[in-house]
């Protein structure tokens, strides 16, 4: 492991960039750190470069802890969207700088500026200032600079966002050779999703602060773990589940209001009716190259955008204004909506993780079992028990145990109990949940909460991150919660398994 | 009746056109002459002048002149002068523009208007002010009657008059310098390696070396020049407290005419100096900023 990230907060004034992002980065890995602006992915690299100091959590590099260690000591490489190259000095001065601030003799300084000229292809030009290179040469007599010192980790903020299309295209292509070349842990940051699929070996998104998903291209791409990271990475139709398209083949869902998620190439169309096809009409054609964009309307008005290719565009000869026939390939939907109630199990996507929360000792046997369905339906692990009865903890992890469904001791256990009433304790144990399980980008499937308030909590968390929680038996402990609250103290262990995201 | 209109609109249009390039000509013309008449009339017949009185009865006389002990006196001070307010100016313009580029703190506004006080106060209400805090009854009257340090009348009172006087230049002309180069350079310099000190002589100075020169030559004109408020502080004794300007002002008074006229001849010349560097600076910078 290179980079550790762990339970990092930053805040500026009111504004939170960063919010407890924990993250763990794979020596000699190439990664893209993407989001919208504001998503806290800038903010991120200056915080493991050093520039920033965090508020809270801590950050690791090569194995030794450097979270309060100066931006000097950190021997990083960091590359800055507007170049910063030294305007007063030559290429070679720019390059050499870091090893003459080092004190490295003189030969030796020469010796490795001539190398890096020519890893970057500049040779010949090393006698220029900067202001007679043109911006993609710039940026890489930067790239050179920040690797002259030969540095433990590379971060590189928007490193081709001040440069136009064609140079950029060129600089990531180059950039991934160069990276298969020097092998140096490398972390860059770009709003641009095109750029972090073609460029880096893992993915994290990012999002208001935290991460939403860690992932290889393919995974972020396939199997996205929440509403944002489907809507970012890539286009996509969000449609209500009563559109015609899902009513007429089996992707319906149960209750109103869900969205549900359809890529533009994911739009089938045909010329004339069938099973499980819904008509529409074409409104416009866009053509995109080896690419065709149809934009159709359905009956009831709904818009979908609809991406094919060429051979089979010019095979239906779909004119604007005529009437096809569609289907969705596949969908993705991340309601909780689409969740609950029975067979449930048979509609979840994609699910990382399940996390249980036990609230009493009554119900824990069917609540596993739900829980272990799920897992076992969406190919994920059951990460995690939460009990949140004090006097029973023991009790029932010896019991899973006994039944086999657990192996020993690889779960972990939060013990928790407040003293302020139901909704308290829930929504307090909830915000735990959430916070644990969001950073090892788990999935928590919800059951069985009656009360209002919190199902309204739940709900609107899921809307947001696209996690499930189950919680078994919460009507029981209210019950009980009386006599406990005044008997037990506040005790909080924090679980060991899936606290970090592997890249 | 329309594509009439349409056929026939650019005839007249590019004829008013011309019509209007030739009425242009007009003002511009009399604009640039007025410039240059007023020009003549108020900075080079007067700078003329000075020369032809100072060698009006021939270079010898000039020569007597700058020999003179009251006028040797005089340039020595004034140099002597310049040479600690300057240095004090500079470092000080230095901290000022620094602390007010990079750094947010409560007040900022307000320091940043105080840096032009000097510019907006009469030299002559800042030698009176200094006068009424060292000179008798003042302020601070008791405290250097009791260390027997004399303030007024004296050489440290011209030094903190024209240091008033000349203290803004320097951070003046480097907080847009500072403010252009921003913060990018310095950062990388610290991802590097570079110490604080390393990215001041290394990044920083570089960047603004030439606004500051700029700024450093600007103080040492306004040192040198200033009048009004040396002299209310100095008193104006010959061969005592008499800088260069008081030189000029007092062999004048005393119808030394030519006296007068070849230190001004000396002080022009200084100023010319002043301004050939000046020039040189610009040229230097736009080639930089072309590049």
């Amino acid at each position: 492991m290179s980079v550790l990230v762990k339970d990092v907060s930053k805040q500026f004034g009111s504004f939170l960039a960063v919010d407890q992002v924990s993250l763990e980065i794979k020596s000699g890995s190439l990664v893209a750190l993407l989001g919208p602006s504001g998503s806290g992915k800038s903010t991120l690299l200056r915080l493991i470069s050093g520039l920033e100091v965090p508020d809270s959590g801590q950050i690791w590099l090569t194995g030794k802890e450097a979270t309060y260690q100066s931006v000097q000591d950190r021997n990083i490489g960091f590359v800055f969207q507007h170049y910063a190259l030294f305007k007063h000095m030559t290429i070679r001065q720019n390059i050499g700088f870091g090893l003459e601030i080092r004190k490295a003799p003189k030969a030796k300084i020469r010796q490795r500026v001539e190398e890096l000229l020519e890893l970057v292809q500049l040779q010949g030009l090393g006698n220029r200032f900067p202001a007679q290179l043109s911006g993609g040469q710039r940026q890489r007599v930067a790239l050179a600079r920040a690797l002259a010192a030969e540095p433990r980790v590379l971060l590189l903020d928007e490193p081709f966002g001040a440069l136009d299309a064609k140079v950029r295209k060129d600089l990531r292509t180059w950039l991934r050779r160069l990276h298969d070349e020097v092998h140096v842990t490398t972390i860059f940051v770009t709003h641009d999703q095109e750029e972090a699929m073609e460029v880096a070996n893992e993915i994290v998104v990012m999002n208001q602060g935290r991460i939403e998903q860690v992932g290889t291209p393919a995974e972020v791409y396939d199997q996205p773990a929440s509403p944002f990271v489907m809507s970012f990475i890539g286009p996509v139709n969000v449609l209500p589940n009563t559109t015609e398209i899902f009513q007429r083949n089996g992707h319906r869902a149960q209750a109103p209001h869900s969205q549900v998620f359809l890529r533009p190439h994911d739009v089938v169309i045909q010329t004339s009716p069938g099973k499980d096809l819904a008509p529409a009409k074409v409104n416009h054609v866009v053509h995109l190259g080896w690419e065709v964009q149809v934009e159709l309307v359905l009956t009831d008005d709904q818009v979908v955008t609809a991406h094919l290719p060429r051979e089979r565009f010019n095979q239906l000869q779909i004119q604007p204004r005529q009437r096809v026939y569609i289907k969705p390939k596949q969908v993705k939907s991340f309601s909780l909506d689409y969740l609950s109630g029975d067979g449930y199990v048979d509609q979840i996507g994609s699910v990382r993780g399940v996390w249980l929360i036990l609230t009493d000792t009554y119900s824990y046997e069917s609540a596993l079992k739900q829980a272990l369905e799920v897992a076992q339906h969406s190919n994920a692990a059951l990460k995690g028990v939460f009990v949140i009865d004090p006097e029973a903890t023991a009790e029932i992890v010896n019991e899973l145990e006994d039944k086999g469904w657990l192996s020993s001791g690889a779960l972990p256990t939060l013990q928790t109990s407040l003293l302020e009433g139901y909704h308290t304790l829930a929504t307090n144990v909830l915000e735990k949940v959430q916070h644990q399980a969001f950073q090892a980008g788990l999935a928590v499937v919800e059951t069985a909460i009656a009360e209002a308030p919190l199902e309204d909590y739940v709900r609107g968390l899921l809307s947001q991150r696209g996690a499930v929680v189950i919680v078994s038996g919460a009507k029981a402990l209210v019950a009980r919660l009386g006599e406990l609250s005044r008997q037990v103290e506040f005790i909080e262990e924090t679980p060991r398994v899936g606290q970090h995201q592997r890249v | 009746m329309s594509s009439n209109l349409v056929g026939q609109a650019p005839k007249p249009m590019s004829a008013r056109k011309r019509l209007f390039g030739k009425e242009r000509d007009w003002p511009k013309a009399a604009l640039i002459g007025g410039a240059i008449a007023y020009l003549f009339l108020v900075l080079f017949i007067p700078t003329l002048n000075i020369f032809i009185q100072a060698f009006s009865e021939g270079v010898g006389p000039f020569l007597d002149n700058l020999t003179d002990p009251a006028f040797t006196h005089a340039l020595k001070l004034t140099v002597l002068i310049a040479l600690i307010v300057v240095p004090l100016n500079t470092v000080f313009g230095l901290c000022a523009a620094w602390a007010i580029t990079r750094h947010k703190f409560p007040g900022r506004a307000f320091v940043i208007s105080l840096l032009d006080v000097p510019f907006a106060v009469s030299p002559v209400v800042v030698g009176l002010m200094i006068v009424l805090l060292y000179g008798r009854n003042g302020w601070f009257d008791p405290l250097l009657k009791a260390t027997d340090i004399k303030i007024i009348f004296a050489f440290p009172g011209m030094v903190l008059a024209t240091a008033f006087i000349a203290m803004p230049f320097v951070a003046r002309e480097v907080i847009p310098v500072l403010e252009e180069a921003g913060t990018d350079q310095e950062q990388a310099a610290r991802t590097l390696g570079a110490s604080d000190w390393q990215i001041f002589w290394r990044i920083t100075l570089p960047n603004i070396r030439w606004g500051l020169l700029y700024g450093v030559i600007l103080t040492n004109a306004r040192a040198m020049g200033e009048f009004g408020a040396v002299a209310v502080v100095s008193g104006n004794i010959a061969r005592k407290t008499q800088t260069l300007t008081l030189f000029v002002e007092d062999a004048y008074k005393q119808y030394q005419t030519q006296a007068a006229f070849s230190a001004a001849v000396l002080l022009a010349g200084l100023a010319a100096v002043t301004l050939v560097l000046k020039e040189i600076l610009e040229y230097k910078t736009k080639i930089r900023e072309v590049e």
